[in-house]
């Protein structure tokens, strides 16, 4: 085994020995969400949404990029060792078990063979795409609370805009029509995606704190200025 | 938790404003002239001094070389370090500096109006009070 | 050298916290880097370890450039810190096997000496330990692994006296393996251990050297002054805290040479020496004076 790789795998280890009851809660989460119809399914899959983030910023705040305090920073250990660490343990704590109850729930629910994969490929893609920005605001803080009102800050900015351009082209947010906003979310996520990997790569491997903080805002502006450009052209 | 005691067999009270390694090689000398150590004791290894003396090992090493250069110590390869069998400086080396630091003492003493006779006295006490050590 | 920096400055907040720093620490040395609260020691020490990047000048580490260091130089770079942050809920065994397989030199032997030695109990949580408890813990984690260089910041403060007899303990066992660098305030136990001084104020270095040279050049002098007269304006520079009381004139003397010399020079001020009282001092007697002359309390 080469060294970044028995580094990581001491990562991982360490992070499943402080994080295994909230990878418990996650996975249960997982599978009752996959079986739950109706309002009790929503609420489930509120929770397990809530507990996702919960998880995804623990785990990265464990050995947070940024701080000078942090232990990881004088030891052995490339960042982006670490954010490999990181992500694989995401991927093994949160990814996998979803995949594994949604095609268990699935495959109980008689979904022939030939939709399985394309199914999970696109449910868990979306998945992976909002968990890119979480991770993100992650590595920018240090705590929890920052990472949430960081995270607080970003969505009420957004909707703010967002009522600002729906009010100025005439429509009523109330009223409405989600379906209108479909077309724009391809490119939406794609801002979105492209923006969250040049924040963890500027943080991870050049190691630009500054520069990380400025593609956010940069990527935070432009998602609102895609929304807001689509609405008017409604 | 173990603690090992090294037992250093000579008594240093260290004092600010001098170097350690002078101090250290002092307090050895001392314990040979006074027959505290005799010729053929092992002398404590350089890890051992630097532990008992709360000293960097580096600090004793320097002591140690000083002490095998002056013809206290010996190094046997296998055995360790122990005191030799010196033979004290033959002619004009036997005084070396001790000039100086006599003449510094009679400086010294002047300065301080400290007569002849009671230097002599203090003198004669000091040399009588290193060969009482002696009994181990 | 084993560490070396040249012109090594550090920007925080608008203000230069280290400033034209060039500090030489040799193989094999011991170097107790001295200074008040807010001086720059912590700053430094993490400019070395690549913590912080320097805003000019530059350091070099075995050579590398401190901005280069890598995970092949913390395999010979042992840190422990006061202000570091360690996983808290893990147990003092589990922080201990995650550290294990990340070095290429981990000393098994070693780590099971050192736990006996500092009585680290494995099953507890880290932030369960005592505050020394947690400070053996970091300097045990940044020793297991036999480094060549071993950075120290704060090791002994607030640890309880047979805690930093432990700690001394080690420090000397290892020395002779491991250059170390180690900044503090309390210097009472390792002044003797200390083969260098460095001392830094307000974000310089005001000098660095060996023990041995700084003990010969420091003199706690005291003056019986004749008769009545006011301090001249100027005296040398090399008087700190100088401090007149009734008729006794008292001062640091960081430059002696000789009684000789020091009569020519109160001579050269005009005083007239009634009585001449000089004293050796301890290491720790130093650091006081210093960081007093430096915050410019010269007493006058």
């Amino acid at each position: 085994m080469t060294r970044p790789f028995i580094a990581m795998r001491a990562i991982f280890i360490k992070d499943m020995r402080l994080l295994w009851p909230l990878m418990l809660v996650c996975a249960a989460l997982f599978l009752l969400r996959a079986g739950l119809p109706g309002p009790a399914g929503r609420l489930v899959e509120t929770l397990s949404i809530g507990a996702n983030i919960f998880l995804i910023v623990a785990a990265i705040q464990l050995d947070a990029p940024s701080g000078l305090r942090l232990d990881w920073r004088t030891r052995p250990i490339t960042p982006v060792t670490l954010l490999v660490g990181k992500l694989g343990f995401l991927t093994a704590s949160l990814l996998l078990p979803s995949m594994v109850a949604d095609l268990l729930h699935d495959v109980i629910a008689g979904v022939g063979p030939g939709a399985l994969l394309p199914r999970l490929l696109d449910d868990h893609g979306r998945a992976v795409i909002m968990a890119l920005p979480i991770i993100a605001m992650a590595a920018l803080t240090t705590r929890l609370l920052d990472a949430g009102v960081l995270g607080l800050a970003v969505a009420v900015l957004n909707a703010i805009v967002l009522s600002v351009m729906l009010t100025l082209a005439g429509q009523s947010p109330d009223q409405l029509d989600e379906q209108v906003l479909w077309p724009m979310v391809p490119v939406l996520a794609a801002i979105v995606a492209v923006g969250s990997i040049l924040v963890l790569w500027l943080h991870y491997v050049p190691r630009r704190e500054g520069a990380a903080r400025l593609a956010f805002g940069i990527t935070a502006l432009l998602a609102a200025a895609t929304q807001a450009g689509f609405i008017l052209t409604l | 938790m173990c603690h090992i005691v090294h037992m250093t067999p000579f008594r240093i009270e260290f004092q600010p404003g001098q170097p350690i390694v002078d101090q250290v090689v002092f307090a050895a000398t001392r314990a040979f002239v006074s027959g505290q150590m005799l010729p053929g004791d092992a002398f404590p290894s350089v890890r051992a001094l630097a532990a008992d003396l709360r000293i960097h090992p580096n600090t004793a090493h320097k002591a140690v070389q000083a002490l095998i250069r002056e013809g206290w110590l010996e190094v046997h390869p296998g055995i360790g370090t122990i005191v030799a069998h010196r033979v004290a400086p033959a002619g004009g080396d036997r005084w070396g500096l001790l000039n100086d630091k006599v003449d510094a003492l009679v400086v010294d003493a002047r300065s301080a109006g400290i007569s002849l006779e009671d230097l002599q006295r203090v003198i004669v006490e000091r040399w009588a009070a290193l060969d009482k050590t002696e009994v181990r | 050298m084993i560490v070396e920096t040249t012109a090594l400055s550090h920007m925080f907040a608008g203000r230069e916290v280290v400033r034209d720093v060039g500090l030489q620490v040799p193989m094999g040395a011991a170097m107790v880097l001295l200074g008040a609260n807010g001086a720059g020691k912590t700053s430094l020490l993490r400019l070395l370890l690549n913590i912080l990047r320097p805003s000019k000048g530059g350091a070099r580490l075995f050579g590398r450039d401190s901005r280069c260091l890598g995970p092949e130089d913390f395999q010979r770079i042992g840190y422990a810190a006061e202000s570091q942050i360690l996983p808290g809920r893990l147990s003092v065994s589990a922080y201990f096997d995650y550290l294990r397989p990340l070095y290429e030199r981990w000393d098994g032997a070693l780590e099971q000496h050192l736990r006996r030695h500092f009585g680290l109990p494995g099953g507890q949580r880290i932030d369960l330990l005592s505050h020394g408890a947690s400070m053996t813990l970091r300097l045990a984690t940044a020793l297991a692994f036999r480094p060549t260089l071993l950075i120290l910041d704060e090791p002994l403060g607030g640890l309880d006296q047979d805690v930093r007899e432990q700690v001394l303990d080690i420090l000397i066992d290892r020395a002779g393996d491991t250059t170390i660098l180690m900044a503090t305030q309390e210097i009472t136990d390792i002044d003797r251990f200390a083969t260098h001084v460095a001392f830094m104020a307000d974000g310089r270095l005001l000098f660095q050297e060996e023990t041995g040279t700084l003990a010969a050049r420091m003199r706690d002098v005291r003056v019986q002054v004749g008769e009545m007269w006011d301090l001249p304006a100027t005296l040398p520079e090399s008087w700190l805290t100088a401090t007149r009381t009734g008729r006794t004139l008292g001062f640091i003397d960081s430059g002696f040479v000789s009684e000789a010399v020091l009569r020519q020079q109160l001579a050269d001020c005009g005083i007239e020496i009634g009585g001449l009282d000089i004293r050796p001092l301890a290491l720790r007697d130093i650091a006081v004076p210093l960081i007093r002359a430096q915050r410019g309390e010269t007493g006058q």
